[in-house]
């Protein structure tokens, strides 16, 4: 008797260290930074390997379940400012960009639950047909020079006028870029490509 | 000597259970996200559930795309190969994707990679390949169950191309040829 109840304390201990380390693991934003490429406050991650990678599979089935392969779709994913601290609903910002070259792109604002950020006026995300541009005359030091379309989005928790993406009530927020086919020139140019930079603006 | 016996034991299978975890995660995920779904929904394997654009009440799913309207469906070939037809916009990005229920996506295609908007699919496995439609692309399924999935994009978010998409959304069928 004695002999099996130690057999299952330590069955019971490993598998609470052993699974609860790996999903501790798993959620943190941290321990895939290796698979990960950066490109300023973006990270994108250039081979989804769900086949034959269990690590990436259960990661991504936990903050992005039914993904699609890189060659259809590049998920750029934002949880930190320009400046390097964590996206947070306690303060304002301003997304300053340029239209990134794919077939489709949109900008959508998750929660720390990787959920839509539930808002009285139901917006969620702006994409490339629904997002007001700014013209170049702006003189906007942000912007890249020869950037045929550029726009400006205010991250807030307050409700703002044009390009406002709500962001509700977040210890923590996620911007999701996903670009849809896009241009070779994306693909091979991952860490370089031109993405928008995300600053903290007074409220 | 046995408290260092233990020790042993406990690293040794915590290890064990690390790397289960990590290989089983998905399947749960999967497991429980199927669940959710058809309870919800109220459907069965091989019935196609509609999400039309969907907007923070909807938790099924992490991430989901507002852009997006989503026909959906968890399927069993065991039986026998499912055909899949309806009818697709012809002029917006529409893709296909099917997944395995470790999560692993095996199979996609775009609009641009389909030759017209009209569905004409069947997903089968391997020992099923004899089965043939007139034109039908025949998807082999590694895996018996699976889910498959169609996102459709409706960018401009006006009421007419709301209810453009959903007619076409309701047009997609399954049927198992057994």
């Amino acid at each position: 008797m004695k002999v099996a109840i130690k057999l299952f304390g330590v069955i019971f201990l490993s598998a609470l260290l052993g699974g609860g380390y790996a999903l501790m693991q798993l959620k943190s934003l941290k321990s895939n930074s290796d698979i990960m490429v950066r490109n300023g406050c973006w990270r994108v991650n250039p081979k989804m390997d769900l086949k034959q990678n269990d690590w990436q599979r259960a990661q991504i089935a936990i903050i992005g379940l039914f993904a699609l392969r890189e060659s259809e779709v590049l998920y750029f994913i934002a949880s930190e400012d320009s400046d390097g601290e964590k996206l947070s609903s306690k303060y304002d910002y301003e997304l300053v960009g340029t239209e990134p070259n794919s077939r489709y792109w949109s900008y959508t604002m998750y929660g720390e639950d990787y959920f839509l950020i539930p808002n009285e006026d139901k917006v969620y995300s702006f994409n490339l047909d629904n997002l007001s541009y700014i013209s170049r005359d702006t003189l906007n030091p942000e912007l890249p020079r020869g950037a045929s379309k550029a726009y400006s989005i205010l991250v807030s928790s307050d409700k703002q006028g044009d390009n406002w993406l709500p962001s509700g009530e977040e210890d923590q927020f996620h911007i999701l870029l996903r670009m849809y086919n896009p241009a070779p020139e994306v693909y091979n140019n991952l860490e370089g490509v031109v993405l928008p930079t995300i600053r903290k603006v007074n409220r | 000597m046995n408290f260092l016996k233990y020790i042993l034991s406990i690293l040794i299978l915590s290890f064990i259970f690390y790397k289960i975890t990590i290989k089983y995660t998905p399947n749960v995920i999967y497991g429980k996200v199927k669940s959710k779904m058809m309870t919800q929904a109220g459907i069965q394997e091989n019935q196609t559930r509609l999400l039309p654009f969907p907007e923070e009440d909807d938790r099924a799913v992490v991430m989901p795309n507002p852009d997006f309207a989503y026909v959906s469906m968890f399927y069993d070939i065991e039986q026998g190969p499912l055909h899949i037809t309806g009818e697709m916009p012809d002029s917006t990005y529409w893709s296909v994707a099917l997944y395995e229920p470790n999560t692993s996506n095996h199979y996609v295609k775009n609009d641009l990679q389909f030759r017209s908007s009209e569905l004409n699919l069947v997903i089968g496995s391997e020992i099923q390949k004899t089965t043939s439609i007139d034109g039908a692309e025949l998807i082999n399924s590694p895996t018996n169950e699976g889910f498959l999935l169609f996102r459709i994009l409706g960018t401009k978010r006006t009421q007419k191309e709301r209810e453009k998409i959903i007619e076409l959304m309701k047009t997609v069928k399954a049927v198992q040829m057994i």
